[in-house]
C-alpha cells in the first residue's frame, strides 16, 4: 500500500467580494499522485501553477472540492480525534517564510520542542535531548537553542523551522519553497541532511518548488504542474527532459553552469 | 561615454561590533558587469549600501571615497543620478499608497522632464523593461503587481533616472526561475545596448556565470579574490569562491 494516495482530485477557490461580480477559480484538476515510503517527490511548476494549494491539500489543510487524499489508507479530511493526532504526527509542513513561522518572543529551543509537547509523550529533559539532536542533525549548535528568532541569520532561522518538522520523527514531509531563499550552500548543506535522513529512517518528502536544479539533485520523481493539471510525471535521472512547453521553458531557465560569454570580452582587467 | 568609471577606494565601515567591512575596493566600468560574491554575511551588501552613504542605523562609514572618472564626489551626488539601486525586495522599496505613476513623476522631475514628455518617457522606459500594458501598470499600486513586475518597475525608474551605473543587490533572490531568466535577459540587454555599468551583488554563481565580466569574492568583511569571470571559473583561488563554485556545480549537474 502506497503511503500517500491522491486519487482525482479537484480544488477551487469563490473569487469576488460582496461587491464585486463572484465567479468560481479552479485552481487544481484532476490530480492523481501516488507516493511511497522513503520516496522523494518534486512538485514543480512556475508561480500560480496550484502547486502550493496541492501542498495544502495534501496535509488536510483543506478539503478538495472532490475526489481524495488517502495517507495510509484513510482519507485525511475524516480523520477525528486520536487518528487525527496520529495524522499530525506523521506529516509535516515547511514553508518558505521562516522568521514568519516562529514566535518572535520564544526561544528557538521552546518552539523547536512544541510539537513535542503537544504530540508525543515525551516528558521535559527528554524534550531537551531531543532538540539538541536536533539542531545537531541540521547542522546548529546546542547555543541556538536558547536564542531568540531575530538573533540567527535566515540560514539558521530555516534550518530551525526544518528542525522543527522533523521533531515528531514524520513519515511524510512538504517542503513548500523551503530552500528557495538560501544560498547554493546552504541549500546544498541542508539536501545532503535530508537526503541521509531519507535513506535512513524512511522518511518521505515533497518538494515543492520552481527550482529545477534542486529537483533534479534530490528527487526520484518529478510531477509538472500547469495551469492546475500534472502536465507530465517522470523519473528523475541522468537524462530528463520535459516534453511539455512549461518544463521546456522551467529548463531553459536554468542559469548556465559556466560562462558563456566569449573569453575576449573579459580580457580587460581591474 | 563621458562618464565612463565609477570607483570605490578603501571602504571601511564599522559599527558597535567593530569593523564590519575593510579595505574594499571596487571599480565598475560602463558596458560591465561586475559581480561581488560571498556568502551570507561576508559583508558584500553592506559594501554595495555602504558605496552609496544608505547604512542603515549604527552601522558608519569611516573610511572610503567614490571618483567618477577619476574625481572624487561625495555619496549623496552619487545617488539617484550617478547610479541608482534595486534591492532583493521590491516590495518595501515602493510607497504603498501612491501608485507606479506617481513614483514615475518624481523621478522624472528631478531631471526636470513633466508632462506630456514625462508620459512619454514613462511609456518608453516600461515598454524597455517589458511591461508591455504600461497604462494599467502606471495606475497600479504595489501590492497589486508580482515580485517580478515590481522587479522590472524599478529598473524602469532607474532607467528614468537616467543613471550610467546600476547597483543591483540580489535582483533576482525572490523571484521564480522564469521571473529570474527574464529579468537578466533585461539586464544584459540593458548593459550591451544602453552601456549600462553594474554592480550584482549576488550568491549564486549561475547567477555570475551568466551576466558578469569581472567577479570580486568577500569573506568575512574583505575582498579576498578578483578575477575575470572565465579565471574565476577555471582557478578559483580563495576558498570561499570554492565553496560557492562548488555546490553551484553539483547542484547543476556536473561535479567538478
Amino acid at each position: 500500500m502506497s503511503l500517500l494516495h491522491i486519487d482525482n482530485i479537484g480544488h477551487g477557490y469563490r473569487t469576488g467580494g460582496l461587491l464585486g461580480r463572484r465567479h468560481w477559480l479552479q485552481v487544481l484538476d484532476g490530480i492523481s499522485i501516488e507516493l511511497q515510503a522513503g520516496q522523494s517527490l518534486g512538485l514543480l511548476g512556475s508561480s500560480g501553477s496550484g502547486k502550493s494549494t496541492l501542498g495544502r491539500l495534501l496535509l488536510g489543510l483543506e478539503k478538495p472540492t472532490h475526489g481524495h487524499v488517502t495517507f495510509a489508507g484513510q482519507d485525511v479530511s475524516r480523520l477525528r480525534g486520536p487518528q487525527a493526532r496520529d495524522f499530525q504526527r506523521a506529516v509535516q509542513l515547511v514553508f518558505q517564510d521562516a522568521p514568519g513561522a516562529f514566535n518572535p518572543q520564544r526561544s528557538i529551543g521552546w518552539s523547536i520542542a512544541e510539537p513535542l509537547r503537544h504530540l508525543s509523550g515525551l516528558d521535559s529533559t527528554a524534550r531537551e535531548q531531543r532538540v539538541l539532536t536536533l539542531l545537531q542533525q541540521m547542522g546548529l549548535r546546542e547555543e541556538h537553542a536558547e536564542r531568540l528568532p531575530h538573533q540567527l541569520s535566515g540560514g539558521q532561522l530555516q534550518r530551525a523551522n526544518i528542525a522543527r518538522a522533523l521533531a515528531v520523527s514524520p513519515q511524510l514531509v512538504v517542503l513548500d519553497e523551503a530552500l528557495s531563499n538560501l544560498d547554493r550552500v546552504l541549500q546544498l548543506q541542508l539536501l545532503q541532511r535530508l537526503e541521509m535522513l531519507r535513506r535512513e529512517s524512511g522518511t518521505a518528502f515533497v518538494l515543492i518548488t520552481h527550482d529545477l536544479s534542486l529537483v533534479r539533485y534530490f528527487c526520484q520523481r518529478v510531477v509538472l504542474l500547469d495551469a492546475g493539471r500534472i502536465v507530465e510525471d517522470r523519473p528523475v535521472d541522468g537524462s530528463l527532459r520535459f516534453a511539455h512547453g512549461v518544463g521546456k521553458q522551467l529548463q531553459a531557465a536554468v542559469l548556465p553552469q559556466r560562462p558563456f560569454k566569449p573569453e575576449a570580452a573579459n580580457q580587460r582587467t581591474g | 561615454m563621458a562618464r565612463s568609471t565609477l570607483e570605490l577606494q578603501g571602504l571601511r565601515i564599522e559599527g558597535r561590533a567593530g569593523v564590519l567591512v575593510d579595505d574594499v575596493d571596487l571599480q565598475l566600468r560602463r558596458g560591465e558587469v561586475c559581480a561581488l560574491v560571498g556568502s551570507s554575511g561576508s559583508g558584500k551588501s553592506l559594501s554595495c549600501l555602504g558605496l552609496l552613504d544608505l547604512l542603515p542605523a549604527g552601522l558608519a562609514r569611516t573610511h572610503g571615497q567614490l571618483l567618477l572618472d577619476g574625481q572624487p564626489l561625495p555619496a549623496a551626488q552619487i545617488r539617484g543620478r550617478v547610479a541608482s539601486l534595486v534591492l532583493q525586495n521590491p516590495r518595501s522599496a515602493f510607497n504603498p499608497v501612491r501608485n507606479m505613476a506617481s513614483h514615475a513623476q518624481e523621478t522624472l522631475q528631478l531631471r526636470g522632464i513633466v508632462g506630456t514628455a514625462a508620459g512619454a518617457r514613462m511609456v518608453q522606459c516600461l515598454e524597455a523593461v517589458g511591461l508591455d500594458e504600461h497604462e494599467r501598470v502606471l495606475q497600479t499600486y504595489a501590492f497589486q503587481l508580482s515580485g517580478g513586475m515590481l522587479q522590472r518597475m524599478m529598473i524602469a525608474l532607474a532607467l528614468m533616472a537616467e543613471s550610467p551605473f546600476l547597483l543591483a543587490d540580489e535582483p533576482t533572490s525572490d523571484l521564480d526561475a522564469l521571473s529570474q531568466a527574464r529579468f537578466l535577459d533585461l539586464l544584459m540587454n540593458l548593459v550591451q545596448q544602453h552601456g549600462l555599468g553594474v554592480l550584482l551583488v549576488t550568491h549564486d554563481m549561475g547567477v555570475v556565470a551568466r551576466c558578469a565580466d569581472q567577479v570580486v569574492v568577500m569573506d568575512a568583511g574583505r575582498i579576498v579574490e578578483r578575477q575575470a569571470v572565465h579565471g574565476l571559473f577555471d582557478r578559483p583561488a580563495s576558498a570561499a569562491a570554492r565553496t560557492l563554485l562548488e555546490a553551484h556545480q553539483i547542484l547543476t549537474g556536473s561535479p567538478p
